[in-house]
């Protein structure tokens, strides 16, 4: 046991992690652009896009089974020091380009929500500041952290979903193929990209009690992001139908708006701000978190605590760069290209060569006996 | 030659005319010492005791190389020439050897004295040689506390005795009964008078004191000085005998101060060690519950107990308990809270990671859980570890009263300490950043009452906040019961005068005062303390970023509280990481529900009850029929 593998953590944390990283995506834009292509079928994406990446987490898990040690030597067995180089540094990147892509756009939508008069580059400082404090404290803490908040900002979204029921037009879910069943598979598998967060269990495996503990941790997170995934853009849909829901460039803010129970209790969406906020903080530092700790893992390092000010800055800096943020909005939809690469290629690639590995062994094994 | 007549004249104008100081004796200054560095490995050691330390190493060994010396010379001498003249030589010069030997001895007693330390000093067989020792220990005849007793002790042979011990911490009573008495009345023991049989005969036959134990070196014997004891010394004797003769002042039992309880027990600890220990053993007749005394501090040989029961409490943890304690390396501590920062985990977070108590039956039922507790003498209150958070959100009645209405006084307990840590943070964040949050007619009635206020929020926060801490501090500090009165008149007229003369908002003075209540609500005060510090942190937050500032350090906060440890177990345990709870965690069960112990502290025996505790109700009862 080391600094970075500080303790065993259970299916809770592991649950945790995965939602915290994963869901994140639901509140910005990117459920708008769905909408946009698919139409009131979307949820069969969404279905999809949550399927796949559990597949694809139990294929590392078997890849993970018959070598013992962290990824950086599953993979120098597998493929080589300069494959497993490539492979992890990939995925450091994926991770890294993933919080700060959060970063940016949940900075541009705290402008637009809460503090319109504040320069982004602050806002982009502060939350880089906190995920990095996060970040810092440690695996247990960042983990602990997500599943001590989750239930409550969790219940503060269904909470939403609920006291809109007036609004409900259910109509608006129809007609129910939307633009197509095709055009929704395709959606779904070519979006899987997005739950690339889901292999950060693989990645962090030591730091787990065991295989079982991350399988379910698997099963668990994504059935519940794809759960409220899901519930939420039937939701959407049936408030603002397709038309208007594809121009809403926040989605879960817009539906807050609409919460009015009586002259007391009006506008929760500034209240709301500390859930979403929340949500966003923990998806940076868990992505800043497995971005580093390959980075340990690929230079050696007995502990990321040195390279956390180092990753918050450069994940700061990253956020900074796009000049707006219609251009965040292109690089997002760009960067899902890299996130397929890390779904489905390394791990087929993986999977097959430890396939083909243990079925030489075998066949080696039954010829010399 | 006298002086002219001028020149006294122009003496005389000069003094008149220029300032001439009075004439007084110069004032004393203390001069500083340059400050050197005295820590070699980590331990503690005075400076001057080093130095000394190193130059009577010189001393020895330049005697030994002498010695050596003087040992291959004779015998040189004595092979080659006439004997009788060498003898007398060789006698001279060993003479001369051995009055070396007496005043190095004489250099190293008072060398010692620098630091009080005499910890591998034996008692010697020559009862004047201890005399000058202890004198020179206690640096006699100046200091008046201790006092050395010579008497002698049997007819058949005569024996010279001392009995020491320090005036005001024994009870001249028992000296007198159980110590002088039976000894100076002892008679012929003449075939007892040998080594260890004599030490042995005279505790088992002339000493009728409850504890007598024989002891051989100078730094037990100042422990049982220093701690109320008597000790007596035998001329031929190379071990002592130390009586338990402690006899000092003390406050008696009181009611707790800090942990008062309306239906729970009313006892609390006092400055006296044993009588802490004893407390407890009055509340847990265990006899495993085990007492280890570890001496801390160089100077201070405080006692510090450590307890738990043996068939409960996890032997690792009881293990790093004493070794955090054994390592203590300092000159003195007497109080508990300053113990508590040797040993802890994290000593720079303001969380408190033990549970500090003054009431023992909170001792009994913690150390039946598993837990550790240490006092420290002179301290009246004892540390419990490890504990989690939520223990210190539980008061000593939660289970002396009703389940559910403790329950609800529980919830109101952590609802107040959200309010303590959040509420001038929210107000702050709302009323300057996100003001489309608050209902319209509270948002117009705030408004109206901050028009004619000249400062920002964040001020009026600020300068309400201070002066809330200052009439705390100041009614602590006011002796008697002048401190409440003063602090409550204090507060009205302080915040009714500031409205008036609209330096803050009324709104400002209700989330204040319900702030400070707040705090009040959190039963373990330096919990309290920490929320306290926290929420500056928070307003600060909010002043930066509003709502964003506040769920930042919220999640940090929740982060840290998550990465802290005490004594090896997480803090927010059984929340984070998730464990077996004992039915006690932010509610409470029924007792009789609670059937296990708290599955973190990983006690040896984890059932605390069988899962059939009320066996009465499946017994058949002698009763009559209620139908009958």
């Amino acid at each position: 046991m080391n600094d970075l593998h500080p303790g065993k953590l259970g299916v809770a944390e592991g649950i945790a992690l995965v939602f915290g990283i994963v869901m994140p995506r639901v509140f910005l834009s990117t459920v708008s652009n769905l909408i946009q292509q698919d139409g009131p079928i979307l949820w069969l994406a969404m279905v999809i896009y949550t399927i796949i990446p559990l597949i694809v987490l139990y294929m590392m898990a078997y890849v993970h089974k018959g070598i013992t040690g962290d990824i950086f030597m599953v993979c120098q067995k597998l493929i080589g020091t300069i494959g497993a180089w490539v492979i992890l540094l990939s995925y450091s990147v994926m991770f890294l380009s993933n919080g700060a892509l959060i970063l940016r756009l949940y900075s541009e939508y705290t402008l637009l929500t809460a503090l319109p008069r504040v320069e982004f580059q602050l806002v982009i400082v502060w939350y880089a500041v906190s995920a990095g404090i996060v970040c810092y404290l440690g695996i247990e803490a960042l983990t602990r952290t997500s599943y001590i908040v989750m239930p409550f900002s969790i219940a503060a979204i269904g909470m939403i979903l609920l006291l809109l029921v007036p609004f409900y037009i259910t109509y608006n879910l129809t007609p129910w193929q939307g633009n197509g069943v095709m055009q929704a598979v395709q959606t779904g598998i070519k979006g899987a990209g997005y739950n690339v967060g889901v292999l950060a269990l693989i990645f962090l495996a030591p730091a787990f009690q065991n295989a079982r503990t991350i399988k379910k941790a698997a099963l668990y997170a994504l059935s519940y992001a794809g759960i409220l995934r899901v519930s939420f853009i039937l939701v959407y849909i049936m408030v603002f139908g397709t038309s208007v829901g594809a121009e809403k460039t926040m989605p879960l803010f817009e539906l807050a708006r609409l919460v009015y129970l009586n002259q007391y209790l009006q506008r929760i969406e500034a209240l709301f701000i500390v859930v979403w906020v929340i949500f966003g903080l923990l998806a940076v530092a868990g992505s800043l978190y497995v971005g580093l700790y390959l980075l340990s893992v690929l230079l050696k390092l007995p502990t990321l605590r040195p390279i956390v000010p180092l990753g918050a800055i450069l994940i700061a800096n990253l956020a900074m760069m796009p000049p707006d943020i219609g251009y965040v909005l292109e690089v997002d939809q760009k960067l899902i290209t890299l996130f397929d690469v890390g779904i489905y290629v390394f791990p087929a690639l993986l999977f097959i060569l430890a396939w083909w590995k243990k079925r030489r062994g075998k066949l080696c094994g039954s010829a010399s006996s | 030659m006298g002086k002219s007549m001028i020149s006294n004249l122009i003496t005389g104008i000069k003094d008149v005319l220029v300032y001439q100081p009075p004439d007084q004796p110069t004032p004393f200054v203390l001069n500083e010492t340059a400050t050197e560095k005295a820590e070699i490995d980590g331990e503690f050691f005075p400076p001057a005791a080093v130095a000394e330390g190193i130059r009577e190493l010189e001393f020895m060994i330049n005697y030994a190389k002498k010695l050596d010396a003087f040992m291959k010379k004779s015998s040189k001498d004595l092979r080659s020439k006439e004997k009788h003249e060498i003898v007398k030589k060789i006698k001279a010069e060993f003479e001369m050897i051995q009055t070396e030997w007496k005043e190095i001895k004489k250099y190293t007693q008072k060398n010692h004295s620098i630091d009080g330390m005499y910890n591998n000093t034996v008692i010697s067989a020559d009862i004047s040689e201890n005399q000058s020792m202890l004198e020179s220990i206690y640096q006699l005849p100046v200091n008046k506390d201790v006092v050395i007793r010579s008497i002698t002790i049997s007819d058949q042979p005569k024996i010279k005795a001392l009995v020491v011990f320090m005036d005001g911490l024994i009870d001249k009573k028992i000296i007198n009964m159980t110590l002088l008495e039976p000894l100076m009345f002892m008679k012929n023991i003449q075939e007892h008078v040998q080594g260890e049989d004599f030490i042995s005969f005279v505790m088992e036959e002339c000493l009728p004191s409850g504890q007598a134990s024989r002891i051989g070196s100078f730094k037990e014997v100042q422990q049982a000085i220093n701690t109320g004891d008597a000790v007596v010394f035998f001329d031929g004797s190379g071990e002592a005998v130390a009586v338990e003769t402690k006899g000092y002042e003390h406050r008696s039992i009181g009611n707790p101060t800090t942990e008062q309880s309306v239906r729970g027990s009313q006892n609390a600890f006092t400055e006296v060690l044993r009588v802490n220990t004893a407390l407890i053993r009055t509340m847990l007749h265990a006899s495993d519950l085990v007492t280890e005394m570890i001496p801390i501090g160089a100077r201070g040989h405080s006692n510090c107990a450590v307890m738990y029961i043996k068939s409960i409490a996890n032997e690792e943890l009881v293990e790093e308990v004493k070794r955090r304690v054994n390592s203590i390396s300092t000159d003195i501590i007497t109080d508990s809270g300053v113990l508590e920062h040797f040993i802890e985990d994290f000593p720079k977070n303001p969380f408190p990671q033990t549970l500090s108590t003054e009431r023992p039956d909170r001792v009994a039922i913690h150390l039946s859980e598993g837990r550790v507790a240490i006092f420290i003498d002179g301290s009246p209150f004892g540390h419990i570890l490890p504990v989690s958070f939520f223990t210190l959100m539980h008061s000593s009645d939660d289970f002396s009263l009703n389940l559910y209405y403790t329950n609800m006084l529980r919830l109101v307990r952590w609802f107040g300490a959200l309010l303590s840590l959040l509420l001038p943070g929210l107000y702050l964040a709302i009323s300057t950043f996100h003001q489309e949050a608050i209902p319209t007619e509270l948002l117009l009635s705030i408004a109206a009452a901050r028009a004619q206020v000249p400062f920002p929020t964040i001020v009026e926060i600020l300068f309400m906040e201070f002066s809330f801490e200052l009439i705390r501090e100041g009614g602590l500090r006011i002796p008697g019961i002048l401190g409440s009165t003063i602090g409550i008149v204090g507060a009205l007229i302080l915040g009714q005068t500031a409205v008036t003369a609209k330096i803050v908002s009324p709104i400002m003075v209700i989330v204040i005062a319900l702030t400070g209540l707040a705090s009040y609500s959190i039963p373990d005060y330096r919990l309290a303390s920490a929320f306290r510090l926290s929420r500056f942190v928070f307003v600060l937050l909010a002043m930066s970023m509003g709502l964003i500032g506040v769920a930042c350090g919220f999640l940090v906060f929740i982060a840290m509280l998550c990465s802290l440890k005490s004594f090896g177990m997480p803090y927010l345990v059984p929340l984070a990481p998730r464990t077996v709870n004992g039915g006690d965690t932010i509610f409470r069960s029924s007792a009789y529900h609670q059937k296990r112990r708290s599955d973190a502290l990983n006690t040896k025996d984890e059932i605390r009850q069988k899962d059939t505790s009320r066996t009465w109700i499946t017994d058949s009862s002698k009763g009559g029929n209620d139908h009958e």
